[in-house]
């Protein structure tokens, strides 16, 4: 998905919903959660290779917010929440992709 | 591959590595969006983005990375590795725009002809992401 480095706008981009579902990263935390990601991705068998991360500061800038979401499998579940105007207008929404994609860096899992 | 290739397009043997990968990406765009739950582009926009793609490599040969979007659209993208992304859309209703993110700021153009692709505006668009490079590669 992140080839040559880049980070393609369709990670960010959704139809029908507001909400990007995101796993809340920190260093200390990441052997547990490669194991949950993994294991989700396993159970739509596909391989898991790494994130696409956005700071903070870049996520919940511009009318975004975030909003914590811990699933019974995944304590580290957050959203990305988007503007109300991305149900109806479709620039905003690609305005909002391209940013985070832009500002977006590879992890891979065994970086 | 090679029904996809004959029913969307065709890649030649003179193609470059680069605009190959991206034809490949291209063709297989339908597979991926489906694949994803999401609408698959159509032949017409998937043919409309390789003419643009072909115009673009033309004036500007380097990686682009191809790929659907969940609207049935087709993007594009050409980045710099510090941030800076121009992206070529093509949606389904024939509609063609730019977006460009550069150093921050945020661009875009709408085209009713397509064919005028790479006009000015995407030509310095994507100059721009090479000067980004090299202004941080200094």
């Amino acid at each position: 998905m992140a080839r040559r480095g880049n980070i393609p706008l369709r990670l960010f981009a959704r139809r029908d919903t507001r909400e990007l579902s995101v796993d809340r990263i920190h260093e200390d935390w990441l052997p547990e959660i490669i194991a949950i990601a993994v294991n989700y991705d396993e159970g739509r068998n596909r391989n898991f290779y790494g994130w696409a991360v956005v700071s903070q500061d870049v996520a919940s800038s511009n009318g975004r917010r975030i909003e914590l979401s811990p699933q019974e499998d995944n304590e580290y579940h957050a959203d990305i929440v988007l503007p109300d105007s991305v149900l109806s207008d479709k620039n905003e929404r690609e305005r909002h992709a391209l940013e985070l994609s832009a500002e977006a860096r590879w992890l891979g899992r065994d970086s | 591959m090679k029904i996809k290739t004959e029913a969307v397009g065709k890649i030649d043997a003179s193609d470059p590595p680069d605009l190959t990968e991206a034809l490949l990406d291209l063709y297989d765009a339908p597979r991926v969006a489906e694949e994803d739950g999401d609408i698959a582009p159509d032949r017409d926009t998937l043919l409309r983005a390789e003419d643009i793609l072909r115009a673009m490599y033309r004036t500007d040969p380097r990686p682009y990375s191809v790929y659907p979007m969940p609207d049935g659209d087709i993007a594009i993208d050409a980045h710099s590795p510090q941030g800076s992304k121009v992206v070529v859309m093509c949606d389904p209703n024939g509609g063609v725009r730019c977006l460009a993110y550069i150093n921050g700021e945020f661009d875009s153009r709408e085209y009713d002809d397509p064919s005028v692709i790479p006009d000015l505006f995407v030509r310095d668009a994507l100059n721009k992401t090479r000067i980004s490079s090299t202004k941080y590669a200094l």
